[in-house]
């Protein structure tokens, strides 16, 4: 059933709208009034799309028609199940990000703040709209909107290797950007419609399988280089450079998920299971699933570079929803849709976590972190719990979704892709567990006095993800236990979430009967 | 009383002809009026022009009117329908903010009564020209309004930079041959068939036996209106008159005199060549051709350049080849793409060269590598150069992007991807060098912006502008210094055009649905397609 | 070959003043891209629109016919005049060319001005490499 209702596009002009008022007015009015538009807005975005949850949750949709968006084509947004689990956590993650931010870029004393909030806002705009997009120009157009977004904050520091990095994203996401649009102008003249469907609109045998297989991948290649699946990843870890806080953005809010909504939206809205599966397309897909799973972990133990390793984790991660998408099974892609909840609330974590190190103790390297957790014990316990959950133990958000996924493997008889998904966990245990060992192991990285460490760590390997703002990484603790709470609290919060999504994963907003339904729908009743 | 509404098509291009004409004797009175009255007349004009459109839109509707109440084929008539009623209005929008947009440089830069005059007779003119071209329904006149607009065209470029002359010169040469041939072409018409209105001409055609004659008019008129609209490989004149002229006339040259020539175009094929045997088949081959060569020709080389104007003009060839392709594709999209780019390239084009002019009105810089946190300093000029670049990618929302959209469709609706590749390629291209440039505007060092927004004051700025100097690539207006001490970062004169463009590229590409829907594509199946 | 000199001279009848119009265009086309001093590339700038304006004369033309210059009392068939529009087109044309030389004298004068030649090499020569 539709409810015709403005809210959808509410929660997505509430953010656009705050990023306006941002760039206007942030740099005439003071920093605390510029943050509290954000969190205003943030706060206001998050109320109107749970608000709309139980509706959707009793089979209801709400449907914005706002104009027409070109010729024969509406601005449609709508929330069905699955937008809805994305637009959820999008938008509580935002409250939890902005938190940090605040904290990350005064403890950090960054540059062009008022610039950096509001591409913020503008970022998770769009993500809202790609997540209630009603068809596919409605979705390309904020599709594209995310990467004009994403770029001044990839590109925030503005020297030599940030423009590098700004760069190498702009190419990958402009030129799969491009693809994407040629394919959804083939797909309109050919099929004329756009709207998505579950259990998608395009039959098998409509068109030569060969064709279908081409239309496949470049609509697929979109989606495929937000979301890092190899060889498309390569924009991810040179991202890196950025402030830790759009790290976090990229890996777990908006940007990459973005990336693995769009393979969701075009195999299982577009193109559906069936003839998804009958040109091919999806096979070779899982297969560059499964193979950037493995490789991406095998990357990310050889990663001394804190952020790198949970880059290159990231893209694993990744792959992993959209191996459960591939699948087709309906538990697989129950869990792929889940395991965007679950893998946002455990990367944030880890990644406010490693931002939290840096800022209070200008470390970024691994191998000097020895002993630190004396320092900051909340932050690696935080850390390491969630290290587990991303290598999917019971009792974390990462198990039901990996379960699930696995489960649809199983059925679809797929033995290698299980055999895949369970080494990934066993080498996810691998590249972070170390992390925490020397955390928590001897070193004396706890002990020195924070600021002249933070200028030691700085000299010593200036190689990779710092070196930015030099001699201010002591700032932040140079007394006082563990981080600044504005860094502590969004990640204790989201740690905890996290567990608390493991154990039951309906807690709250029902994400995972959300997962579900969309699953349902479809595989028409399949699960 | 005599209905005005009735008149609205020839009062579209009287009034800004009264303004030229009586520009000089108002002003030998007061040194201001004369420009004033110009303002006016292409504010009224714009006016008409709108409600003009309105009245088609309600009515669905072509307007004829016929001068002097000659009726065709004998008189002239003037001819108003979807398509080129909207081009009138982006003509007169663009002419009016343009006259609006170049006061400030007449401060800055005192000059003599006839100088400042002639310029606005000029710019008048110019829209004269342009207005009559998009509404003359007689081939003939269709000429003289052509030799307007290139002869008021050939003085706004001479009276810019120091090599203005030249690049006035070659056009002239250039823009003659184009004219010529278009003459030429009409020439051959009218032996084939003794007419020269165009609806008339159409009719003919049809039962014409004179095929060949036919083919060399068309090819005579491909050439005319190629070199006028600046299409690869007759775009030789173009990078130097766009780049050298008159800074504040610069928006308009570039904006739209090489886009009402592509509408004539539109018109001379689709309405008059329509029905007449190979010649159609000749002209899609031609002009796609063309227009892919132009398009990768023109992204191509826009990348060898770091000067901003180099570079924006070479992004014109490339543009041109837009529409070129979507005439090429020759259907319902393809056509309303082109005709949609035309108006979106326009105000996209006028607000690049509006945020050219307005960096050389303050600061002097016209090379992309000083732009280096000028932003700080313009952040709504800035803004403006963002939104317009993002469309000339044609990224969306923006205007750019629908216009791609169409073409896109067009062609694959005909099979003709290869357009489509095409497309994609020079959007990518276009991403480059448009990126480069707001990464050297936000990224860079400041040279000319020195200092922070705290150290506030003008010295840094004029010291910066006179060690440039010495570096030899000062640019004329830095010598003739600017001294705008207002508080925002420019008159408002400059502003307010600044900001209508943003406002126009938005709105075109929000509104699009609408325009297409209701204004082109009815129109285009009617008249053009039918 | 009486045959063919009858040919010759029914070909050179029908078409051959299209011809001399025609190599006066090429002529002004040719030279407005060979020479490099910008006077003769105006001047065979002239000579192209020379060539337009006897194009238009010529097919206007009709052999046996008398001017359009109709007397009240003295009214001819229409048949017998010659048809006048191309001639009040040309006048316009002309007008126009004479607008457009103008604008190019003056051109040359400023760049006279500004660089001391209009020989095309020499401005070049001077930096403006465009």
């Amino acid at each position: 059933m539709m409810i015709f209702s403005l809210r959808p596009a509410l929660a997505v002009a509430i953010p656009l709208l705050a990023a306006l008022l941002i760039l206007f007015f942030g740099s005439r009015v003071k920093p605390n009034t510029r943050e509290a538009i954000t969190l205003t807005a943030a706060v206001s975005m998050t109320a109107v799309i749970f608000s709309m949850v139980p509706a959707v949750l009793a089979g209801q949709e709400y449907t914005a028609n706002l104009w027409k968006l070109a010729d024969g084509l509406n601005l449609t947004l709508r929330t069905d199940a699955a937008g809805m689990v994305f637009a959820c956590i999008a938008s509580a993650l935002w409250i939890l990000t902005s938190v940090y931010s605040i904290g990350y870029v005064r403890g950090h004393h960054e540059k062009n703040q008022t610039g950096y909030f509001a591409a913020f806002a503008a970022c998770l705009g769009s993500a809202a709209g790609i997540a209630l997009a009603g068809n596919l120009l409605t979705f390309f157009v904020f599709y594209e909107m995310l990467t004009l977004a994403t770029y001044p904050l990839v590109a925030h520091y503005r020297d030599d290797k940030a423009k590098a990095s700004g760069r190498k994203y702009l190419g990958y996401t402009l030129i799969s950007g491009q693809m994407f649009f040629a394919a959804i102008v083939w797909v309109y003249v050919k099929y004329g419609t756009m709207e998505f469907v579950p259990g998608g609109f395009i039959r098998a045998g409509s068109m030569e399988a060969g064709l279908m297989c081409l239309l496949f991948f470049l609509m697929i290649v979109g989606g495929a280089v937000k979301a890092g699946v190899m060889p498309l990843h390569g924009w991810l870890p040179s991202a890196m450079v950025a402030p830790t806080p759009v790290s976090a953005l990229l890996h777990a809010v908006a940007v990459v998920k973005a990336g693995a909504f769009c393979v969701l939206r075009v195999v299982c809205y577009v193109f559906g299971p069936e003839a998804a599966s009958w040109c091919g397309g999806a096979g070779i897909l899982a297969w560059f699933a499964a193979a950037t799973i493995l490789l991406s972990s095998l990357v990310a133990m050889r990663q001394d570079n804190m952020k790198a390793r949970l880059a290159f984790s990231t893209v694993g991660q990744l792959s992993y929803i959209v191996l459960g998408i591939a699948v087709l099974a309906p538990y697989s892609i129950a869990g792929a849709i889940f395991h965007i909840v679950a893998h946002a609330f455990l990367k944030i974590t880890l990644f406010m976590s490693a931002g939290a190190i840096f800022v209070t103790t200008g470390l970024s390297e691994i191998s000097t972190m020895g002993g630190l957790a004396k320092r900051m014990p909340a932050t690696f316990t935080c850390f390491a719990t969630v290290s587990l959950g991303i290598a999917g133990l019971p009792m974390m958000a990462g198990f039901v979704s990996k379960m699930n996924i696995l489960q649809g493997a199983w059925m679809m008889g797929r033995s290698f892709f299980m055999a895949a998904l369970v080494a990934a966990a066993l080498l996810a245990l691998t590249y972070l567990m170390p992390v925490v060992q020397i955390a928590f192991g001897k070193g004396n990285a706890g002990q020195v006095p924070a600021h002249k460490h933070g200028q030691g760590g700085h000299g010593g390997h200036g190689g990779h993800g710092h070196g930015y703002g030099h001699g201010k990484h002591g700032h932040g603790g140079k007394a006082g236990f563990d981080a600044a709470p504005a860094m502590l609290v969004p990640l204790m919060v989201t740690a905890v979430i996290a567990i608390i999504l493991g154990c039951e994963p309906n807690a709250g907003v029902h994400l995972y009967d959300l997962a579900q339904m969309a699953a349902e729908a479809i595989t028409k009743g399949g699960m | 009383m005599i209905n005005i509404m009735a008149h609205l098509p020839v009062l579209v291009i009287a009034l800004p002809l009264c303004g030229a004409v009586l520009c000089p004797l108002v002003s030998w009175h007061h040194a201001a009026a004369g420009k004033r009255m110009v303002m006016t007349c292409l504010f009224l004009s714009l006016v008409c022009a709108v409600t003009q459109l309105a009245g088609i839109i309600r009515t669905g509707e072509p307007v004829h009117y016929y001068l002097g109440g000659w009726h065709p084929p004998y008189g002239i008539e003037f001819v108003v329908d979807g398509v080129n009623g909207a081009v009138i209005v982006l003509v007169a929008a663009i002419s009016w903010m343009t006259s609006l947009y170049s006061s400030p440089f007449e401060r800055a830069n005192p000059r003599k009564w006839f100088q400042s005059t002639g310029y606005y007779c000029l710019i008048s003119f110019l829209a004269v020209g342009l207005l009559g071209m998009s509404t003359t329904g007689d081939a003939f006149n269709l000429y003289v309004f052509m030799e307007i607009t290139a002869i008021s065209g050939y003085g706004l470029i001479a009276i810019g930079e120091e090599k203005g002359p030249i690049a006035a010169f070659r056009y002239l040469m250039a823009g003659t041959i184009g004219a010529s041939m278009y003459l030429l072409g009409v020439g051959f018409l009218y032996a084939a068939t003794g007419t020269l209105n165009m609806a008339d001409l159409a009719a003919h055609l049809e039962s014409a036996h004179s095929g060949n004659l036919i083919v060399l008019a068309a090819a005579c008129m491909i050439v005319g209106f190629g070199i006028k609209m600046a299409l690869f490989p007759l775009h030789g004149w173009q990078p130097a008159a766009h780049s050298y002229a008159h800074p504040s006339a610069d928006p308009m040259i570039a904006g739209i005199m090489i886009k009402v020539p592509a509408y004539g175009m539109l018109r001379f094929f689709y309405c008059v060549f329509r029905d007449a045997g190979p010649v159609m088949d000749l002209f899609f081959d031609v002009i796609g051709i063309l227009g892919i060569c132009g398009i990768l020709y023109g992204s191509l080389k826009a990348l060898r350049y770091s000067t901003y104007n180099k570079i924006l003009a070479f992004s014109s060839i490339g543009q041109v080849g837009y529409i070129a392709v979507g005439f090429a594709i020759g259907n319902v999209y393809g056509l309303a793409g082109a005709v949609l780019h035309i108006l979106s390239h326009a105000f996209m084009k006028t607000g690049l060269f509006y945020t050219s002019g307005a960096l050389k009105y303050k600061y002097g810089v016209h090379v992309t590598d000083d732009f280096g946190q000028v932003y700080r300093k313009m952040p709504q000029t800035s803004l403006t150069l963002i939104i317009c670049a993002l469309s000339m990618i044609g990224l969306p929302p923006f205007a750019g992007f629908f216009s791609k959209w169409y073409l896109a469709l067009g062609a694959i609706q005909n099979g003709q991807w290869y357009f489509v590749a095409v497309l994609i390629v020079s959007s990518l291209l276009s991403a480059i060098y448009f990126f480069r440039i707001i990464e050297k505007l936000f990224m860079n060092r400041a040279t000319v912006a020195e200092g922070e927004p705290s150290h506030g004051g003008h010295e840094p700025l004029r010291k910066a502008a006179e060690e440039h100097e010495n570096f030899g690539r000062v640019h004329i207006m830095a010598r003739k210094k600017h001294h705008f001490d207002g508080h925002s970062e420019l008159p408002w004169q400059m502003m307010v055009p600044l900001a209508l463009a943003a406002l126009a590229i938005i709105g075109l590409g929000l509104g699009n649905a609408w325009l297409v829907g209701e204004v082109l594509k009815p129109t285009l199946m009617e008249v053009f397609l039918a | 070959m009486n045959d063919i000199i009858i040919r010759l001279e029914v070909l050179l009848a029908d078409w051959g003043i299209y011809m001399l119009t025609f190599i006066l265009f090429a002529i002004g086309i040719y030279g407005m891209i060979v020479c490099s001093n910008y006077m003769k590339k105006l001047m065979c700038m002239n000579i192209m629109q020379v060539a337009i304006i006897f194009f238009f004369l010529t097919f206007g033309q009709k052999e046996g016919a008398t001017l359009p210059v109709t007397i009240a009392s003295d009214y001819i068939n229409a048949e017998t005049y010659i048809n006048p529009l191309p001639h009040a087109l040309m006048l316009t044309a002309i007008v126009v060319s004479l607008g457009v030389t103008g604008v190019g004298l003056a051109l040359l004068m400023k760049i006279r001005d500004i660089y001391g030649t209009i020989e095309e090499e020499e401005i070049t020569g001077k930096g403006g490499n465009s």
